[in-house]
């Protein structure tokens, strides 16, 4: 089986630190392409971009942190800027910008879109950790194939055709009256009965729903959550969840819920 | 509690405590695989990530409002507070329900302006109690937000707390664990006041510090 070829590009003024980062590179198995100043043009996609900072440049570099630039104009002429274009034109490649020592260049360059900093000095063998330590994090972080954003939680509350939330179909789901429900979200209950899936509803019925698709990611099945939305939370004020949905209040429940899907203590 | 308008004055003239030592956090696996919201891609995770509470709203923090940190002082309690574990009146501990996988992270915190409010006579001074600071609040913010009621008291105390720039913490009791005594930490004020929160993990895989 083929192996993908892993790219990296370097940007360094000096020709032989350049050079010097290539053979690192070249050493984990990376094509690299060695440049002397950061292109604003469109780009080749990369898996790492490592930046040198020269002595002279960090020396005439005052600022702490990069001013945003104007698209398609000049090369950046100081390195924050350089740092900052890179990070603004390849967002999701982890760049590495090597500092000199002893300076206050690593801060000012994780302020102004680096990934991470390694002191220009550095040996073979600090700089492949380092490396390896992104290409880790890279792919750690990279977004699974087929992952919520291409997904539907609870497909069976929206309507086939439109796509849209059916208002009739989240009563159903809840087994309460359609005006009851319409009642706590303060809708006009003809209204809704004539059309229950209208663009304008969509608004008002998408926090109860958001309710509900969290509520069933967490307990799995329909009637794990109807069970969960009929029993009395201390958190609610020793109301169940439905009661406080019908008396106009889903987003405290909402709020519940993705706490607890992120971690916020109660 | 005192009212809002009444908190600045009132925590100005409150006691400052240091608390140092190691405190424990709770996050979800999955917030720990990737860089945190609104970070550059491909930047490394943040297990002391303090932007949560502020998405929507945490008992001392406003929807938002600052961010915050928020600390159990044991991994027991950090557990508890995420509902992994239920504490028994008794102190027994039973398993909570089913859930994703779930980190638990220690750090050592510096954090040498901390006002107590388990502290009887800071309870006092506010006019507050353990009923109030136990209390629910999601639905008080949520009438907030819909115009219908004040701020929860404690959202309240936690945003005059945070605006008084001279508080780096408050140390509440937790309403899972009585007897507990978490930390809220606002993280803007670290690097101002002298605090430091250090994630502790000598196998290098996680790196995070505050400021």
């Amino acid at each position: 089986m083929a192996t993908a070829v892993k790219r990296a590009e370097v940007v360094a003024e000096d020709e032989e630190v350049g050079e010097q980062l290539r053979a690192y590179l070249e050493d984990l198995d990376y094509d690299v392409e060695v440049k002397r100043e950061v292109e604003t043009s469109v780009r080749v996609k990369v898996d790492i971009i490592v930046y040198h900072v020269s002595p002279d440049a960090a020396r005439v570099e005052r600022r702490s942190k990069a001013r945003p630039q104007t698209p398609g104009k000049d090369p950046p002429r100081f390195w924050l800027d350089a740092v900052h274009t890179l990070s603004a034109c390849a967002p999701d490649t982890p760049i590495l910008v090597a500092v000199p020592a002893g300076e206050d260049a690593a801060d000012k360059a994780l302020d102004s879109g680096a990934t991470d900093v390694i002191e220009a000095t550095a040996t073979p063998k600090v700089f492949r950790r380092r490396v390896e330590l992104l290409e880790a994090l890279s792919h750690a972080a990279a977004p699974a194939a087929g992952g919520a954003l291409l997904s539907v939680p609870l497909p069976e509350l929206r309507d086939e055709i439109s796509g849209r939330i059916d208002a009739r179909r989240v009563a159903g789901y809840l087994q309460v009256p359609l005006r009851q429900l319409c009642g706590a979200l303060r809708l006009p209950y003809g209204r809704v009965h004539k059309t229950p899936d209208a663009a304008g509803l969509q608004r008002a019925f998408a926090p109860l729903v958001r309710v509900l698709e969290l509520a069933d990611t967490a307990l799995g099945s329909r009637e794990a959550v109807r069970m969960w939305l009929n029993r009395p939370l201390y958190e609610l004020e020793n109301d169940s969840p439905l009661a406080v949905v019908l008396a106009g209040e889903a987003g405290a429940v909402q709020t519940l819920l993705e706490n607890a899907r992120i971690g916020v203590p109660g | 509690m005192i009212p809002a308008n009444e908190l600045p004055a009132c925590l100005a003239g409150l006691p400052r405590i240091a608390v140092a030592g190691v405190f424990w956090r709770t996050v979800a696996m999955r917030h720990v695989r990737g860089a945190p919201p609104g970070a550059p891609a491909g930047s490394p995770p943040r297990p002391l990530w303090p932007g949560g509470p502020v998405l929507r709203g945490a008992r001392y923090t406003r929807a938002g409002g600052c961010n915050a940190l928020y600390l159990a002082p044991d991994a027991a309690a950090a557990l508890a507070e995420v509902e992994a574990v239920l504490f028994g009146d008794d102190g027994t501990i039973t398993p909570g329900p089913a859930h994703d996988p779930l980190a638990v992270f220690a750090a050592t915190v510096d954090l040498p302006a901390v006002v107590d409010l388990c502290d009887a006579e800071v309870q006092r001074a506010l006019r507050t109690s353990y009923a109030e600071l136990t209390a629910p609040w999601l639905r008080a913010q949520e009438r907030h937000r819909l115009g219908r009621g004040d701020l929860p008291p404690t959202q309240a105390l936690g945003e005059a707390a945070c605006a008084a720039g001279s508080i780096l913490a408050l140390r509440y009791p937790s309403y899972r664990r009585p007897g507990v005594k978490n930390l809220v930490v606002f993280t803007g004020h670290l690097a101002a006041l002298n605090g430091r929160v250090d994630l502790v993990d000598e196998s290098g895989g996680f790196l995070d510090r505050l400021p």
